[in-house]
């Protein structure tokens, strides 16, 4: 019996933890985001403006994905850039994908060169595990969800059946 | 071959979890190649599995139980989710290049289809684990048993 106490416990610790996930990851929002892109409208307003570097990828990126739109995102002048920054900036604050790129300029320069010469996203810092930490927290708190729901599941099939007997 | 899928998927899960956040590891060249490479592993956990895919895939319309035709369903989503994750993934590579593909399509929708199809595949992972999880209590007793 305590056994099961403490699994209970432990259970509902990671669910109330993966739902402040959900939250912190904006978990909901990035899930449906494609099914909200059905114009460029939406998709600014409903998530790369918040996204961070997504937003200003796609801004300099236009319809096609050749190499090009690289070359300009690397041009982009810095007053756009930060004026771009500043759109975003209050609803931006909690993010925890923005905060880290935040802490590193590096970042919010852009590191990339163009294809080919793959680097880092953040020079200095290569492992970085709080949100892939985060993720894990989400993904058990599905898998709990699932274990208890599946078990409530058998649960009522099982009373039904004493019942027709 | 228990012990051989088990530790297959604690790796794929924790490459999994490492690919969820691009910044999170060594980069967005990690990533990429991490991203096709978990590709492969992920068709030899199908592979692994086959015995059981043949069977419910010949009673699916027959007799299954209603249980397997929820895992079934469930993994024909995370097969779908993977081979989106890996398309898009190719079509916004920056590091690796795949331009020959030619995969056509706005970078606009691939990039928000990586997204959207990697966090709902990391969803369905979830609860593809959860309604397996008699098998993996299985195979912690055992390693308990076996020490
Ligand atoms: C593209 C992703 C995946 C696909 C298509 C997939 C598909 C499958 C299939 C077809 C089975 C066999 C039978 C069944 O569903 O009952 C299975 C079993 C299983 N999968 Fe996955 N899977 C995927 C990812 C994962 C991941 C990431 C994990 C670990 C977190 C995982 C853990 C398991 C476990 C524990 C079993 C039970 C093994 C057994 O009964 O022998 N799977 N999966
Ligand atoms: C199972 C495999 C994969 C998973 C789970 C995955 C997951 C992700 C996630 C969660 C993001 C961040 C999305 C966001 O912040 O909005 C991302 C970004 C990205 N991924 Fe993947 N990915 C996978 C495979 C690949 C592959 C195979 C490639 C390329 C060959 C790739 C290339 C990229 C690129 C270029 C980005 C954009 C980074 C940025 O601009 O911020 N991914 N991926």
């Amino acid at each position: 019996m305590s056994k099961k106490i403490i699994n209970g416990i432990i259970s509902l610790a990671i669910v109330i933890a993966a739902l402040y996930g959900l939250s912190r990851l904006r978990f909901i929002e990035r899930s449906i985001w494609i099914f909200k892109t059905n114009d460029m409208q939406n998709t600014r307003r409903g998530g790369f403006e918040r996204g961070g570097r997504e937003g200003r990828d796609f801004r300099t990126r236009p319809q096609d994905f050749g190499g090009r739109e690289r070359q300009n995102f690397e041009n982009l002048p810095d007053s756009v850039r930060q004026r771009l920054l500043a759109e975003r900036g209050a609803r931006v604050e909690n993010d925890s994908l923005r905060e880290s790129r935040a802490l590193n300029d590096t970042a919010e320069r852009g590191d990339f060169r163009g294809r080919g010469e793959g680097r880092d996203f953040r020079r200095g810092q290569s492992v970085r595990l709080v949100n892939v930490g985060w993720f894990f927290i989400v993904f058990a708190g599905f898998t709990v969800i699932t274990i208890y729901l599946d078990m409530l599941l058998k649960l009522i099939k099982r009373k039904k059946n004493q019942k027709e007997c | 071959m228990n012990r051989i899928k088990l530790i297959l998927n604690i790796l794929l899960l924790i490459v999994m979890l490492l690919l969820m956040d691009p910044r999170s590891f060594y980069g967005l060249e990690f990533h990429e190649w991490a991203g096709l490479i978990i590709g492969l592993f992920f068709i030899l956990h199908k592979a692994l599995n086959w015995s059981w895919i043949k069977i419910v895939t010949v009673c699916f319309f027959k007799s299954s139980p209603n249980r397997a035709r929820l895992n079934y369903v469930l993994d024909v989503l995370l097969l779908a989710g993977m081979v989106l994750m890996i398309l898009s993934g190719i079509a916004i590579a920056r590091t690796i290049n795949f331009s020959w593909m030619n995969l056509g399509g706005s970078g606009m929708f691939w990039r928000v289809m990586h997204t959207s199809s990697s966090f709902i595949t990391l969803a369905l992972f979830g609860i593809h684990l959860g309604l397996h999880w008699k098998w993996v209590q299985l195979r912690f007793k055992f390693k308990k048993v076996a020490s």
